[in-house]
């Protein structure tokens, strides 16, 4: 079993929210497997960073689908807030994911026909908030999108779409909010506000954050660093 | 749950937006079909309602007692014991001429008594005529026999004998039904001028009628029923009004057939032919599961989004076409009025639009069920990785198994909910003949698609060989929008080729061999004189058959299987129709009989029992076999009749058919009159015959078959233009499948489009692969179409009907070509806008 090499800079003693263990997924090709997640292994304390990295096709989105119970792993385990993901049902992992995950994707996933009000409503309106509207609200004009709230995501540029996705992630307040390549589709100065307001969000609320990405400076701003390359976490090189 | 529901409702409101247009186009094909079932099925219990409501003004009275031979005194007591009011009347047929001259008609003289009708009335133009008819003043007629024959109210005329004037129009009178038996005009006098001019001396075919009103307390079944020997041992028919009701209705219902069968066709098209592209519209949606999904929303939550989106275009259609359908039915009524001389009351019909709308909701969710099933197992790691491989799984395919079945069932469900019938058992037909139908044309286009891209292959334009292979491109639904179009094609010259058979065998003046006049009631001693008049005219004595009338002395007994013939009992019972037939003998069948069991017997040596042939449908309706014994009666004499062989009778030949031929030896010439036939060139000659015969011969009956059956014609075009307006519903059917399939495929056309013209196709190269595409989509829809009407008109024609197989090449082509213009048309108009468009655009749009 390979060990996730890391650097923590976090003691021990916070809760753990996430652990991998042996986690291995392989898709059918044909008549063959192909391996792409092999033997990972981790663990996650609430109120961290972690940042997964690696080359293309090394299985980082892939780790990131198991562990947030998207995918159900070939073989090992992904417990999740003390629940091994793998024993839930579709309808009990979609009920864990939609009051403790967040999620921020590359491609920003946002449905086309709802504006950016009702898009960042929509996990609150599906919980039964009462308050979803006001906090979509809030979230926007916490995101610099308030005058935007009404245009719908083809009116938006990335950077707006990415931070509207931003804001959609957090109205549910979630534990951990996994993101994949949340500055892949971004030039350099929308990234870098982009991750700014990543990590300012993740301050103010303690939210734990999973990042999936290719910029090593974002991933050197997490308290956990988990390189990949294929299939498997690798020791990290010394600086 | 209530929460989801509500969340879902919203959700799938806003997930519409953009797409609604398509959506509404979904929705229009499936209204255009609900509308057809809405209207037809409406249209047709109004027309059951109206019969049912005027029963009794169609009869004039509660009940009618029939007799061919005026009441005889002891047939008088008995009537007069039944009680209640009666009025009187007689009935026949006779040539009526202008006495200014000009060409004779054949009418239906009805003498009638002030008391007529108990129920309803008869009404005139100008009003008040009837007054004057009845204090004998004159007679009314149908206002097209007299705008035939070039007449004015105050003209006198000739009617037998009688000189007379035209007193009013005739435009509505009870006793009437609908249908063919509306085809020779009418003309009414009192009973009273009748006998004075002695109009009946020499007739043979003459009705003599007793209406009764009955107190208001009357079981008038039960009378019928108590009574039912004396009726028969009186050699007296009867009929009630409840009779008169249910014969109209299964009249009616005979000829609903066919328009049922066609807007059931046209919902069912609807709602499947949108189907493939209402699951195109749902799978285009993955990405938007899977971020959902990824969000929280569960599997059953974010199903019940689209669920929802389904049943509420199948519904939303549904509504449409219900409220559309509605107004449809006064459109109906125009069009069939010809054939159906009813105030129809157009009625609100909620319970068949509700089904029709339940029916469209339920058919459009389960024809998406496989769509359903690939979402509901769609992963939300594709919101993260679209083009990651589905899992493969033994109970996903179990699942899309199920779902196709399911797909099936909604269809033969939805079938079932939406044919008309009163049983189960009458829906299934109904059900079996639609999908039976649909898999025969569905076939069909599969092999024209199958056949065109096999021609693709060996094309030599590029431009066409590109244009045909996109039948097959995914989810381009060539073979739905075919299929839809086709029955459009099917229904329109299914009705045109059944209509020419019928005008080929009726209207067409035939070989000078054939017969196309016929004169009636000729009495043994006028028959050489008759024959000298038609050959001073150079016409021919075509056949000349003796006719006696008989009676069966004891209808009940011989049946042998009534069970199997519920209605041929009820039909001896209350109308009488089978317990009097005409009859002939002769030596020899003719062209237009066969022997299809038993022994034609040339001669009758006078002894023993006589051996009969008799119409094998009448025996097959009656359970009779070769072998069965039949007591008639004729001019009170008993005779033992024995079944010698059964014939099969072309009943569409023009000439003198009958139920049952005797042997030469069984009568006297004397004992009945003749029935004479002769070919007239044209119309002109013909009218010359009985214009001569009306004048030399009053109580002969000449009958211009031509010109009766030219009213036949009319009412099967009052019919043909009932399958015309479903036809055209299922040309918009058809459109809006193709318009809602090409929308729904317009992401890869504008893919292709942009790609070929990227590589630097020539526009004008484009344009011709997609008009190849559309026009080769309309002309396998023309031809299955086409193929099918032609192959369903034989059958029909061979077997059903016995008409003869004629192609209005005409229509047919116009048709066929029609069909791949509309969609080149229609395909030039999707288009127009790819073409348009930017190259540059296909790398925006892959991003």
């Amino acid at each position: 079993m390979s060990q996730g090499s890391s650097t923590s800079k976090e003691s021990g003693s916070k809760v753990l929210l996430l652990v991998a263990d042996g986690l291995c997924k392989s898709f059918s090709s044909g008549q063959a497997q192909l391996p792409v997640v092999r033997d990972v292994s981790f663990r996650l304390a609430e109120k961290t960073t972690c940042a997964i990295v690696g080359p293309s096709g090394s299985g980082k989105t892939t780790l990131l689908g198991l562990c947030a119970g998207l995918d159900t792993p070939s073989s090992g385990r992904a417990i999740l807030f003390g629940h091994d993901l793998a024993d839930m049902s579709e309808e009990e992992r979609a009920a864990l994911r939609l009051k403790n995950v967040g999620f921020i994707f590359q491609n920003f996933q946002l449905i086309p026909t709802l504006t950016a009000l009702e898009n960042v409503m929509l996990p609150a309106e599906v919980l039964g908030t009462a308050t979803a509207r006001k906090d979509a609200m809030d979230l926007l004009a916490a995101v610099g999108l308030v005058d935007r709230a009404h245009h719908y995501p083809g009116e938006l540029s990335g950077g707006e779409q990415q931070r509207t996705s931003i804001a959609r992630a957090f109205i549910n307040r979630p534990r951990i909010l996994f993101a994949d390549e949340p500055t892949g589709n971004l030039d350099a100065d929308t990234s870098y506000s982009v991750v700014s307001l990543l990590y300012q969000v993740h301050k103010l609320l303690g939210t734990t954050l999973v990042l999936v990405t290719h910029n090593i400076d974002l991933a050197k701003a997490a308290d956990q660093l988990l390189r990949m390359e294929a299939g498997r976490i690798v020791p990290d090189l010394p600086a | 749950m209530f929460r989801t529901l509500t969340w879902a409702l919203a959700m799938a409101w806003r997930d519409s937006r953009r797409e609604r247009g398509r959506l509404f186009l979904f929705a229009v094909a499936v209204a255009a079909g609900v509308g057809a079932v809405v209207a037809v099925s409406g249209f047709g219990r109004s027309v059951q309602k109206s019969i049912s409501y005027q029963a009794k003004s169609l009869l004039g009275a509660d009940m009618v007692v029939s007799s061919s031979a005026e009441f005889t005194a002891s047939q008088e007591r008995f009537l007069n014991s039944i009680g209640g009011e009666q009025a009187h009347e007689v009935a026949f047929a006779s040539l009526v001429r202008p006495a200014k001259g000009g060409a004779a008609r054949l009418v239906q003289v009805r003498g009638i008594e002030s008391a007529f009708p108990f129920y309803g009335r008869i009404e005139t133009v100008p009003q008040g005529s009837l007054d004057g008819m009845r204090s004998g003043r004159g007679l009314l007629a149908d206002a097209a026999l007299i705008s035939q024959m070039g007449l004015r109210i105050g003209d006198a005329i000739h009617i037998g004998g009688l000189k007379t004037e035209i007193w009013g129009t005739l435009t509505e009178a009870p006793g009437e039904g609908f249908g063919v038996g509306m085809m020779v005009p009418r003309v009414y006098m009192t009973l009273p001028d009748i006998y004075r001019a002695s109009l009946l001396k020499g007739r043979t075919m003459v009705k003599h009628h007793a209406y009764f009103r009955l107190p208001p307390d009357t079981d008038v079944a039960a009378l019928v029923e108590q009574r039912a020997d004396d009726f028969r041992e009186l050699e007296l028919g009867v009929e009630t009004a409840k009779a008169r009701e249910l014969r109209m209705g299964r009249v009616w219902k005979n000829t609903a057939a066919f328009l049922n069968l066609a807007s059931l066709l046209a919902a069912l098209l609807g709602v499947t032919g949108i189907a493939g592209a209402m699951q195109l519209h749902l799978l285009g949606r993955t990405e938007r599961i899977a971020t959902l999904r990824c969000i929280g929303v569960s599997p059953s939550a974010a199903f019940l989004v689209y669920a929802i989106q389904a049943v509420g275009v199948g519904v939303g259609g549904g509504v449409l076409g219900a409220g559309a359908g509605a107004f449809m039915q006064n459109a109906l009524t125009v069009v069939l009025s010809r054939f159906i001389l009813l105030d129809v009351r157009i009625e609100p019909v909620w319970d068949i639009a509700a089904l029709a709308v339940a029916a469209a909701g339920l058919v459009s969710f389960l024809s998406c069920t496989p769509a359903f099933i690939q979402l509901r197992h769609l992963s939300p790691f594709q919101a993260l990785r679209p083009s990651v491989p589905g899992k493969k799984n033994t109970r996903k395919e179990t699942s899309a198994w199920a779902a196709y079945t399911l797909a099936g069932a909604g269809i033969v469900l939805g079938s079932l909910l939406l044919a008309p019938g009163e049983s189960w058992g009458q829906k299934s037909v109904f059900a079996a003949v639609c999908c039976g139908a649909f898999a025969i044309l569905s076939a069909l286009v599969t092999a024209g698609i199958w056949g065109t891209c096999a021609m693709a292959r060996s094309g030599k334009s590029y431009a066409v060989r590109h244009g045909l292979a996109n039948l097959r491109r995914p989810q381009n639904r060539s073979h739905s929008v075919a299929v839809a179009l086709g029955f459009s094609v099917f229904v329109i010259c299914f009705a045109a080729l059944v209509q020419r058979g019928f005008e080929d065998k009726l209207l067409q003046p035939g070989e000078p061999d054939m017969s196309n006049v016929v004169l009636v009631d000729v009495r043994p001693a006028q028959v050489p004189a008759v024959a000298r008049l038609l050959q001073s005219m150079g016409l021919p004595l075509l056949e000349s058959s003796p006719v006696v009338s008989l009676r069966l002395a004891d209808p009940a007994k011989p049946a042998k299987d009534e069970k199997k013939h519920p209605t041929s009992r009820d039909t001896k019972h209350e109308s009488g129709w089978l317990g009097e037939y005409k009859a002939t003998w002769r030596e020899a069948l003719t062209t237009g009989e066969k022997i299809a069991a038993g022994e034609w017997k040339t001669r009758y040596a006078g002894v023993g029992v006589i051996p009969v042939s008799v119409e094998s449908g009448l025996a097959a309706d009656m359970g009779w076999d070769i072998g069965t014994r039949l007591d008639f009666t004729h001019g009170g004499r008993p005779m033992k009749v024995e079944i010698a062989s059964l014939r099969s009778v072309d009943w569409m030949q023009i000439r003198p058919n009958f139920h049952f031929v005797f042997p030469p030896g069984v009568f006297d010439e004397l004992d009945g009159s003749f029935m004479l036939s002769t070919h007239a060139r044209n119309t002109e000659q013909s009218g010359q015959v009985m214009a001569a015969v009306s004048r030399e011969f009053p109580t002969v009956s000449a009958v211009d078959l031509g010109l009766a059956m030219s009213l036949v014609d009319d009412i099967a075009r009052s019919v043909r233009g009932g399958a015309r307006f479903l036809a055209g519903l299922m040309i918009v059917v058809g459109l809006a499948v193709l318009l809602a399939s090409a929308s729904a495929s317009q992401t890869e056309r504008l893919r292709e489009c942009i790609l070929m013209r990227t590589l630097g196709m020539p526009s004008k190269i484009v344009k011709t692969i997609f008009a190849v595409e559309f026009v080769a989509v309309g002309t396998v829809a023309s031809f299955s179409g086409a193929s099918a009407a032609l192959g369903g008109a034989w059958l029909v024609g061979r077997y059903a009907l016995g008409i003869p197989f004629a192609v209005p090449v005409g229509t047919l082509v116009a048709v066929v070509f029609a069909v791949p213009l509309f969609t080149w048309l229609s395909g030039w108009v999707i288009t127009a806008d790819l073409l348009k468009r930017s190259p540059m655009d296909v790398l925006r749009y892959g991003q």
